[in-house]
């Protein structure tokens, strides 16, 4: 990142040949270098900026005095002082407390500040993941405003939904490359682990144009540490955690990792990473050998080798995953010691080569190869639970393996850089899946192929002003590809504030398994349909964002957003019109959704203090017939809290989510055997995690908190109607109120 | 002294004798069975077989389920029963004339009378007009015989319509294919005209009562058969079965099931006994005297699919194990009866067992 950086813009406005003065940045807390600042040097008439070299040194072409001097660096206090006829050599930065503008990628052509950013970004950094003491994404995503997290106790997946809508509708990315394995059709995102990761960038609305499928409701990005400032870098974490009241050797949460980084050369670096998470199950209100929540075991890590000569880089990466569910069973018989018990074991591969140069005349290219690797293995048991013998039951449906494979081939070129008026990126973006298991007719790996090209533009036609229109076209091997307009329009309307307005489309393609699925038993005969169409969506989204100094040590920063999502060509269930005995999946249903949040964030140099609130309203498809509200809504509350202590190595966060009621109709009959809707919903939660971390001796620290505070683990889910079966009659949410203990050692603190 | 010991002992030889010559005059009468375990002859996975249980003679007798087509009652009334357990579903027509029927009355019928399409349909998001109507076109799983979808046979030729039937799924899966049926009355019992749908001609059978049996079995191809035991001669039967179910919707629906138990209508009554605690003990200590805080129901699925859980997103199944049945027989004797079993060792289906015992 900071190499990049490196790249940034230069400026050079001032052309006078004047002799040289060299100028030092050093970091005020620890004397290290500053690389990468923005330096501006503001004479009578002109301007020049430059940025700060590895050793933190600028050259100034013997200037003109007076001269004022702006210094920016996203980890360090903003420098301002005007000189009058002399420059200090060296310049010490007071190191930021808080870093309220980060740099984010996704998305852009360079990486910049979120504030340049014509999409509005969130981030989650590495220490907010520390500081919630999150294992996994969907438990750092759990406090997230216009996210709800969902658990899947049958399948032992976490699933998400953004906007009101649906997690197949997210697209998850590993520095850029989209993680397959989808579990039912989403990506379980208790498979991700956090250990690896520096920072999160969630952006909502579609990003179709740059990402193509599935990017309809928005784009979970996933950022991995790729470099170190030190020679050797070392860290472990060990975590203990109960799960509710439950905890014991066995039972709870034991989760270890290390993360480990080398600069072999200037040019080469190396990192690994190895993480175990341990999850004993949850036994709730289960009883025997049923648990509500089955114990899961997860081994992940990724190694990384990095070559980076100058301005051209490239590293492979690889990640890996093994997860094993257990899913033990009461025997099925009274005197018949059998117990059909199940183990669902996951594996997850993904290899990518990443690398950029620059081209002369074409502009900075960036490129990508992936291949993904998953397969999900049931195997059940009929497990004498008197001899202990398993051999594998014969049930039909007994035994399952799906797999998916997918290439990816994606590569762009930018033009221009952020100063000037027009910048553009084009690219293409290759997608091959192959998919096989039980129920993927015929029992052959079915593929699919996708081959896009897009392009965009950031035109700032005023200084203010920033539109960048794009546009994508694919060839689908399957279906028909809906060409992809976006627009996006940025607008500075003073200094700290900017206007953000959106419009995207979306799209996401039929999975292979619509496509191609095939089951039948006695009671069911069900089979993908070949001629499904992509959904469709319309996204429009509109944000203003106030950055303001409010005093000498007070910062606010305050959001609001309003978002719009009408999605089309939903698929779902439905009878087949050519074989009505059978279900097919259909383009049908529609869906919107609209709604809008108001954030203010405060920063006092100990204490920072964040509030959003905001509602999600969905669109109930009942009005069309009937005489009902058109629009349902649900309430959201969003608050953070961290007071640090910094003298004492201390700090305290408070997270809290209160996630409202949904309200949602559904049909019933009446005594008089007419029909009619009836207003049932899912009921409300608030969750609540407190934390204290304290730094001890050097190199290690200690955290210790409470994570679900409110104590929530299911909660009430009237008029879940859609057909089919449901799963019991409320909605896991979490196991109840845990302790968590988490000890970090880091050589480098 | 002498005397009266020999006084004695002739009384117990003549009370001996006399309860021997009371065996062997008239019918036999064997005292009924203190209990057993019958592992039921289902059949395993497809379950073809629908099998009667005799409790108090410990017996089994077992019925293709294949094999027939239409149940005529030979009780008091005149009523028709479906195959239910091949998924047989039928519909009502305007039309009395079974030759004026062809395939243009059966359009669209081919989208909903059967139980996939029921349940295709169910699970779309736009529910179609017809689906509420679908619970009509079986009977009512209670076994109440005015709720049947051919109803009763009326005295009245002008007043017997025809029937299209969905001859529903052998076990392997295969389609049974479709009849047009028109069902009279010929003295005490039944006329069935039948035939393919397109067909200009009908088949007539004569099809009698006999009062030993609740129902006559008709197979539309091999005409009347000898099918289930006699009415005396069994208490309760595995079978497959076409139930309501309800999936969320606002009405329930035709739903096919497997591992379901029914009773005998002649007689025979059920009540379900929830644990308390400890399910074998309560059930070992069960005693006459307590069977009259129980409620007996004649409803013919009071058992039903109760006696087993199944969690269809991972297919696993098993025995609740959280109640038992007391089973009163035609001739008054009380069974308590515990299913022990479901599944075969290695977890299909189809391999059913019980444990019962009089209550004494």
């Amino acid at each position: 990142m900071r190499i990049s950086f490196l790249l940034a813009v230069i400026t050079v406005l001032a052309s006078t040949v004047y002799s040289q003065s060299k100028i030092t940045l050093v970091d005020a807390g620890n004397g290290d270098p500053v690389e990468g600042a923005l330096v501006t040097i503001s004479v009578s008439n002109a301007e020049l900026n430059l940025v700060s070299g590895d050793d933190g040194s600028i050259l100034v072409s013997a200037p003109a005095f007076p001269l004022r001097l702006t210094i920016r660096h996203l980890n360090y206090e903003l420098y301002q002082a005007t000189y009058q006829d002399t420059m200090p050599e060296i310049l010490m930065l007071e190191p930021a407390r808080i870093q309220l503008n980060e740099v984010v990628v996704i998305g852009q052509y360079e990486p910049q500040s979120a504030s340049n950013s014509v999409y509005k970004v969130r981030t989650i950094s590495r220490e907010r993941i520390d500081a919630q003491a999150a294992s996994n994404i969907a438990d750092l995503l759990t406090n997230e405003m216009n996210v709800r997290i969902s658990h899947d106790l049958t399948l032992g997946s976490s699933n998400m939904s953004l906007q009101g809508i649906s997690g197949q509708n997210v697209k998850v990315l590993i520095d850029g490359v989209p993680v397959i394995g989808r579990t039912g059709s989403e990506i379980d995102l208790s498979q991700l682990s956090t250990q690896s990761i520096e920072k999160i960038e969630v952006v909502e609305g579609p990003m179709a144009v740059s990402y193509g499928s599935n990017a309809l409701a928005g784009v979970i990005n996933i950022i991995t540490r790729k470099s170190s400032l030190h020679k050797i870098d070392l860290g472990l974490t060990l975590q203990e955690e109960s799960a509710g009241r439950e905890y014991d050797i066995d039972k709870g949460l034991h989760n270890m990792s290390l993360t480990a980084g080398y600069n072999i050369s200037d040019k080469w670096y190396a990192g690994l990473d190895l993480g175990r998470n341990f999850f004993g199950g949850f036994q709730g209100a289960a009883t025997g050998r049923n648990q509500e929540w089955d114990p899961k075991t997860q081994v992940n890590g990724s190694a990384i080798i990095k070559f980076s000569p100058g301005s051209s880089g490239m590293h492979y990466r690889l990640d890996f995953l093994d997860e094993t569910i257990r899913s033990n069973a009461d025997p099925v018989g009274l005197f018949q010691p059998i117990a059909l018990d199940e183990v669902y074991h996951s594996n997850r591969y993904i290899h990518q080569v990443q690398g950029g140069a620059k081209i002369p005349v074409l502009g900075r290219f960036n490129g990508v190869v992936s291949f993904s690797d998953y397969r999900r293995i049931k195997t059940q048991y009929a497990h004498n639970l008197v001899t202990g013998e398993k051999p594998l039951s014969t049930a039909s449906g007994g035994q399952d393996t799906s797999w998916f494979k997918t290439w990816i081939f994606r590569g762009s070129v930018v033009n221009g850089t952020r100063a000037d008026r027009i910048s553009w990126e084009t690219g293409y973006d290759i997608n091959i899946d192959h998919t096989g298991g039980g129920r993927i007719l015929d029992g052959l790996s079915r593929s699919i192929g996708d081959y896009a090209i897009f392009a965009s533009a950031e035109i700032i036609p005023v200084r203010p002003l920033k539109i960048r229109p794009g546009l994508r076209w694919a060839y689908n091997t399957v279906f028909e590809a809906p060409l992809v307009p976006s627009l996006n329009l940025k607008c500075q309307i003073a200094e700290t504030a900017d206007l953000r307005f959106s419009y995207g489309k979306g799209f996401r393609a039929p999975t292979l398994r619509e496509l191609y699925f095939e089951f039948i038993d006695s009671n069911h005969r069900i089979f993908g349909n070949e001629n499904l169409s992509p959904e469709n969506s319309d996204h429009l989204d509109f944000s203003y964002t106030l950055l303001r100094q409010l005093s000498k040590s007070l910062r606010g920063q305050s959001d609001l957003d309003v978002f719009y999502n009408s999605i089309r060509n939903q698929i779902t269930y439905g009878q087949s019109v050519t074989d009505p005995s059978s279900i097919t999946f259909i383009n049908v249903n529609k869906f919107k959704s609209w709604g809008a949040n108001v954030g203010q964030k405060f920063i006092w140099p100990r204490f920072t203090g964040q509030a959003t609130i905001g509602f999600t309203g969905r669109f109930n498809e009942l009005s069309d017939s009937m005489d009902l509200a058109k629009w349902e809504y649900s309430p959201e509350v969003s608050s953070r809290i961290t007071y640090s202590w910094s003298s004492r190595g201390m700090q305290l966060s408070l997270f809290y989510k209160y996630t409202g009621k949904v309200p949602q109709y559904a049909l019933t009959i009446n005594d008089q055997g007419e029909q009619e809707a009836f207003l049932g919903r899912i009921d409300d939660y608030h969750w609540m995690d407190l934390t204290v971390r304290k730094d001890l001796w050097n190199h290690f620290s200690v955290t210790a908190g409470i994570k679900n505070i409110f104590n929530v683990t299911n909660i009430s889910a009237t008029a879940l109607n859609g057909g089919g079966h449901s799963s019991g009659d409320g909605l896991a949410i979490g196991y109840g109120r845990s302790i968590v203990l988490r000890l970090t050692y880091k050589l480098n603190p | 002294m002498k005397t009266f010991g020999l006084l004695l002992l002739l009384f117990l030889f003549g009370f001996m004798f006399q309860a021997c010559n009371q065996d062997d005059n008239g019918p036999t009468v064997q005292p009924p069975s203190e209990g057993a375990i019958i592992d039921a002859n289902v059949g395993g996975q497809t379950q073809p077989n629908i099998v009667f249980i005799d409790l108090s003679d410990e017996r089994q007798d077992s019925l293709n389920r294949n094999t027939w087509d239409l149940a005529f009652f030979c009780g008091e009334g005149s009523f028709v029963s479906l195959n239910v357990a091949t998924e047989m579903l039928a519909y009502k027509l305007d039309q009395t004339d079974i030759t004026a029927v062809n395939a243009e009355d059966t359009a669209g019928l081919g989208g909903k009378l059967s139980l996939d399409a029921i349940f295709a349909a169910a699970i779309g998001s736009n529910l179609p007009d017809w689906l509420a109507s679908a619970t009509t076109w079986t009977d009512d799983p209670s076994g109440d015989l005015t709720k049947t979808a051919i109803k009763s046979v009326s005295e009245t030729e002008s007043e017997n319509i025809v029937f299209i039937i969905n001859r529903g799924k052998s076990p392997n899966g295969s389609p049974r294919g479709w009849k047009k049926v028109r069902i009279l009355r010929h003295q005490t019992g039944y006329t069935v005209q039948h035939a393919d749908i397109g067909s200009a001609d009908f088949e007539e059978v004569t099809v009698p009562k006999d009062s030993k049996y609740n129902f006559a079995y008709l197979n539309f191809d091999d005409g009347i058969l000898t099918a289930e035991p006699e009415n005396s001669k069994w208490d309760i039967a595995f079978t497959t079965y076409t139930d309501l179910t309800n999936f969320g919707l606002p009405y329930n629906i035709p739903y096919f099931f497997k591992d379901y138990v029914i009773q005998n209508r002649s007689g025979v009554e059920v009540a379900t006994v929830m644990k308390v605690s400890d399910l074998v003990m309560e059930y070992d200590s069960l005693k006459i005297a307590d069977i009259s805080g129980l409620t007996f129901s004649e409803k013919v699925n009071s058992i039903g699919a109760s006696w087993r859980s199944i969690i269809p997103q991972v297919g696993s199944a098993a025995v609740k194990d959280d109640r038992f049945f007391v089973i009163k027989d035609g001739d008054g004797n009380y069974y308590k009866l515990l299913f022990t079993k479901m599944l075969s060792n290695t977890g299909e289906r189809g391999y059913p067992q019980i444990q019962y015992a009089l209550v004494k």
